[in-house]
Order: C-alpha cells, then structure tokens, then sequence
C-alpha cells in the first residue's frame, strides 16, 4: 500500500530551498504542490507556497485562501513549520513591478497608458514574467527555508523556465537602442526616409502593423524601459537560483497514456534545457487491493451476480495493464536521457477526488 | 452546430479536450464535412491521438476529409504576415532577422491573436483546401478566455493600421454564432462541475462568443445494486457504483445551475461514457456516436 520508494522525497524536501512542480494538467499538480508544502511544514520549516495557476475551488476547499499576499494557513496544532501560500495574480504583480522600478510619476504615467492596461490586465503572454518577478521577490524575503512552486500546466510550465531568455534576448540584443528609440527619434524629426538598418526594419515593421501603432507600441516599451530592465533582473535572479544546487525540479503524472505522453515530452524538454530532475511523483495508480479484485473476477474466484458491472470490470482489467506499461515506458524514457535512476514515487488512486485539509494530510503521509 | 466553420473545445486541463475533438471531428466527416483540427502547443496532441504520430507546423492529412497542423507560434506569425496580410517579401528581409524577432516576440498578445487570424484564416479565406470546418484543441479555460479576449484588448489599446483592421475582423467572425462557436467539456466530480460553472460566468462576462454544447466526460454507469462482502471485488463493484450514483446526482444539479444561470443555446448535456482507457488511436470507425453511445441528457 505503502508508496514504493519514499526516502527521495524526504531529501529533496530536505536539501532543497526551492522546489519546482511541474506537470500537464489535470493530474494533480496543485494537490501534490501543496501536499509538498505541508509535508515539509511538518518536519518544522516555514515553507512557501506559489501557485501560478491554481485550482482555485481546490484551494479553498483546502482550507487555502490564494490572494496576491502570501497569507499564513492555518495548520493543526501537531504541525511545527508554517505554511505560507499566495497565488499569482498577474496585474497587481505588474504593478508592484512598476512602483519598485520607476519614479512615482513615472509609475502613475504608466497606469494611465492604455497599452498597459490592456497588457497587465487582460493578455496572457506576461503571466511568466509575474511568475518570475512575484518567485524573485519571494526568494528575496529570505524567510522561507523552502518555496514550493505550483506551476502552470502543460507547455507553459516551460515558458516559465525559459521566459527569461526572451526578455534577455529583448535587452541584450539592443532592440531597444537599435530599432525603437531611432524610429522614434525619426518620428519626432519628421524624417521620412528610413536610413540605417534599424530604421528600414522598423519600416518594414511598420508596414505590416501601420506606423501609428508602432509608434504607440514602441512608445510603451520606452515609458517601460526601466521596468523591463527590472523584469530582466529578476529574471536572471531567478534563472541563476533554478541552475543552483538550492533547486529540484519534480514532475507530476498519471499513468493514463495521455499524461504520460505529456510527461516524457516536458522530461525531454527540461533535459533539453539542462536541467536536472529530482523526482517523479505517479499519481493515481491502480492500489494493490483493485489489482487483487481484479484478479479474483478473472480467475472467477467470487459468487458475486456481476451483471451490468462486466464492461467496467474490463476496463479497469485495461487500465491497470496499460498503466503498467505506461510507468515502464516511462521509467526506461527517464533513464535514457540522464543516464541515472530518477526516484519515482508512486501514489494510490482515491475513491474521490481529494478536497479536504485532513484529505490533503493524509496524501501528504503517503509521500513519506 | 457542425454547420459551423469554427468550433473551439475548452475544458480543464486532462479532462479530454484532444478526445472530444477527434470525436467531433469524425462526426462531422461522417456528415460530409471536410475537417481541419487546429492545435497550438509545444508538444502535439493530436497526431499521436490519431494515430499519425506527432506532425508539428505542418498541415497533415489524417484521411481524406481530416487534416491536423500544431501550429508554432513563431512560424504562425510568419504565415500570418505572408499569407493573410499578404507580404511575403517582408517575412525574408525584415521578420526573420533575429533583433526583429526579439522584439516581435516581446509584443504581447501577439501570439494569440495570429492564431485566432489563423483560424479565420483557414475558414474563410484559404484556396487549396476548403475546409467546412476547423475545430480548435488545447486551450485549457483559462487560457482559453485569454484567448478570446485578445482582440478586445488590442483593439481598446488604442492602435490604428492593417493590424487592428485584420483584428477587427477576426473579432467579427469568431463573435458571430451562425460562423464560430464554443464547446465546454467537463468531467461529473463535483469540483470539476463547480468549476466549469465558474468558467461559464466568466466565458459569459468576457462575452461574444456562442457556447454551442457542453459534453461531460468519462461519465460511469452502473446497476444501483447492493452487493455485501468485505472481498475486494466487492470493494471495486460498490465503489464503481457510488461513483455511478455520485456522477449521476452530479449531472443532475449541474443540469438545474445551468438552467438558472440561462438563456442556453442548448437544451441538453452530452455525457460520454466512461472508457477507462482511451483507444488509441482514435479513428473514424471508433464506436463513439453522438446520441447513439454519447448520450443526450435533456435539461
């Protein structure tokens, strides 16, 4: 019953000062996250808990209250450590972002460009930047010994590792002194003929976005200057602190073929950016005692009237088997690219999906 | 609903987006229709789902009336550029040069609203294919509702130019129900359920798009029957059936919350039933029919 291998997630709680959840959706990752957190909250530490994109219901049925501010959860008595949760929220991030960097003129001219609202508020794209920005802040605060980091599902768990490096190649590459602020120098002396390199890019730009809104665009990023320079910062803050020692990366899965599809490809992906993998949590996977129902149905050990049960017995007779290949295949794919056994942890499926504080507990102890 | 030209399937995160779309996909084969399924994302779902293996930015035959493309966000733009807008030359001499890609990829939204151009795109404007219907896969709701209100956003930010009126356009089509609509699917645990009536406020609030359906996945049906003994088959059988009882009770009060929060443009739920295993891959010969083994839960 007990899950089969349970001392690596104990060292990795142990040794690590940031953990980083990754995982496709829907196969537990903000329960698993949290159950991480509460795990090491036991053991005594003050622990952090970020959620960037959370199961919101899940959460309060926990007991959790997400908000922008990391707020403290309250534990049962028989708990040490604490646990400090907060959820991203992608507008009030950016703003912080822009008080910090900028002078109070600057910050309320900001506020009122119409660009800006519409970007913090109503578009998807910078919500790995707020990630980044709202993980810097927390690692700054120094008073955590562990941040657990609930990532956003599928592919965009990657856009968070690897969102730095486009910002980077924003800053580093001179977009801003090459193409923006000679286009909008030319604007302003009213030179119409493009002359260097830069210029004739922004004008071949221009005539696909049409010039006004270039220059709008390209004035936004001016008044954003200093911010952005603050993203790119902490951005690298972070990006340092996830290639340190201080970091483990965990991905969840489930043994559906689905799931596993996903999880061999963000495993490739994350070897494919050099970063290593502490451990791999398999959740619901079929318990021992189905497993042993199972067989007694097959080898008609029962006196059980059976009727209008038989399909599902067959399926789950499938899903377990499947599930069993799945898992190899996986453990083999894992193998082949470091080259090391990477711990799995395997969790029994529940009868019910979990929503309590004790349900969240008691997942917890399985992982130990 | 399949008269349509766009469908988009949303839905939690592994609750069987990429199934329902090929489902939906054969289903409007069978109808006649020549089909287009559009997925965006780092890793291909739909290739392997069908049975073709992963295809990437490329638009790829699954049979003759069934093509699918995982479109890259980066090449889509280029796409966007030489095809809808119609300036191939500057795809060469200005977007694929490397500074100008660093600064198109730090232009937020841009990404979301070439794939909504894309879509369009291929409804209405493309020659050689003529496809009756694109279905979109992927986009978890959350995303999702980013997604849709990227126009919006562009267009409230105060751009003018070809850009704008193309967004423009876009937000035309996919608000107008005889041409786009959505499509929600759900699993029957109740925080699932809580959810997904969560996303229909906010779909609602974001509002222009038509919701044309909402299917409920992996729904168990068995006999309401006692069965006594500690054996663990007798475990497994009472559990399978409070499961079965729990989804139903749960379909039901999701039926009446639908029905309070109205006016529907639908008058049933879709319940697939639960399979265990998927079987993959998924073809047209699969035995999953709309109203005949999907089955239709009046409201």
């Amino acid at each position: 019953m007990a899950p089969i291998n349970s001392t690596p997630i104990k060292n990795l709680l142990a040794s690590k000062r940031i953990i980083v959840v990754l995982g496709s959706g829907g196969v537990g990752k903000t329960t698993s996250s949290i159950a991480l957190a509460l795990k090491a909250a036991t053991s005594g530490k003050t622990v952090g808990l970020m959620s960037i994109d959370p199961a919101k219901r899940l959460a309060e049925a926990m007991g959790l209250e997400l908000g922008q501010k990391l707020r403290k959860v309250e534990l049962p008595r028989e708990i040490t450590g604490e646990l400090h949760a907060c959820m991203l929220d992608q507008a009030a991030v950016f703003d912080s972002m822009v008080r910090r960097y900028t002078s109070r003129e600057l910050a309320s001219q900001i506020f009122e460009n119409r660009v800006y609202q519409q970007v913090s508020r109503n578009l998807g794209g910078p919500l790995e930047y707020m990630a980044m920005a709202k993980l810097n802040d927390l690692i700054e605060q120094e008073r955590f010994d562990l941040i657990v980091v609930d990532t956003p599902p599928d592919t965009h768990a990657l856009d968070f590792l690897i969102r730095p490096n486009i910002l980077a190649g924003f800053m580093e590459k001179g977009v801003m002194m090459w193409l923006i602020k000679p286009f909008i120098m030319a604007r302003k002396m009213g030179l119409g003929r493009l002359m260097n390199f830069g210029e004739k890019m922004m004008g071949g730009i221009a005539s696909v976005t049409g010039v006004r809104m270039l220059e709008t665009l390209s004035e936004f990023l001016i008044l954003m200057e200093k911010v952005l320079e603050g993203f790119h910062t902490s951005g690298r803050n972070v990006a340092t602190t996830l290639r340190s020692d201080d970091t483990g990366f965990v991905i969840l899965s489930s043994p559906l073929s689905a799931s596993t599809r996903s999880a061999m490809n963000l495993s490739q992906k994350l070897w494919d950016l050099g970063f290593p993998l502490h451990g791999v949590i398999v959740n619901r996977v079929t318990p021992m005692w189905v497993e042993q129902g199972l067989m007694d149905y097959w080898e008609g050990q029962h006196s059980l009237d059976l009727e209008g049960f038989t399909e599902s017995l067959d399926g789950l007779t499938r899903k377990t088997k499947v599930a069993q290949e799945n898992i190899g295949k996986y453990k083999n794919h894992l193998e082949s690219l470091w080259r090391q056994k990477i711990p799995i942890v395997e969790v029994e499926e529940k009868d019910r999906v979990i929503h309590s504080l004790d349900g969240i507990l008691n997942f917890a102890q399985e992982l130990s | 609903m399949f008269d349509k030209k766009l469908l988009m399937v949303t839905g939690k995160g592994g609750v069987g987006k990429s199934f329902l779309c090929a489902l939906l996909a054969y289903e409007a084969v069978r109808a006649g229709k020549k089909v287009c399924i559009v997925e965006s994302q780092s890793e291909d779902q739909m290739g392997p789902l069908l049975g073709i293996g992963a295809v990437g930015h490329c638009l790829t035959p699954v049979g003759p009336r069934l093509s699918v493309i995982n479109l890259d966000p980066h090449r889509n733009f280029q796409d966007f550029i030489s095809l809808h807008l119609g300036f191939p030359s500057l795809v060469d001499k200005v977007f694929s040069k490397s500074i100008v890609k660093s600064f198109v990829e730090m232009i937020p939204g841009i990404a979301e609203v070439t794939l909504l151009g894309r879509l369009y795109y291929y409804a209405e404007l493309e020659e050689e294919h003529k496809f009756d219907l694109i279905i979109l896969d992927g986009f978890a709701t959350g995303h999702f509702l980013s997604l849709l209100a990227t126009p919006d956003a562009i267009l409230n930010a105060g751009f003018v130019g070809p850009v704008v009126k193309e967004t423009q356009k876009v937000k035309d089509f996919i608000s107008d129900p005889t041409r786009c609509g959505s499509v929600l699917v759900t699993g029957s645990e109740d925080l699932m359920i809580s959810e997904s009536l969560e996303f229909m406020d906010k779909f609602k609030s974001t509002g222009h798009v038509a919701l044309d359906a909402v299917f409920v996945n992996r729904v168990l049906r068995v006999p309401d029957v006692d069965f006594e003994g500690d054996t663990s088959l007798c475990r497994i059988v009472r559990s399978l059936r409070d499961s079965s009882n729990r989804a139903a009770r749960q379909i039901q009060n999701f039926g009446k919350e639908l029905q309070r929060k109205g006016p529907l443009q639908f008058d049933e739920l879709h319940l697939i039933p639960e399979l265990f295993t998927v079987p993959e891959p998924v073809t047209e010969d699969s035995n999953l029919r709309l109203g005949v083994n999907i089955e239709r839960w009046p409201l």
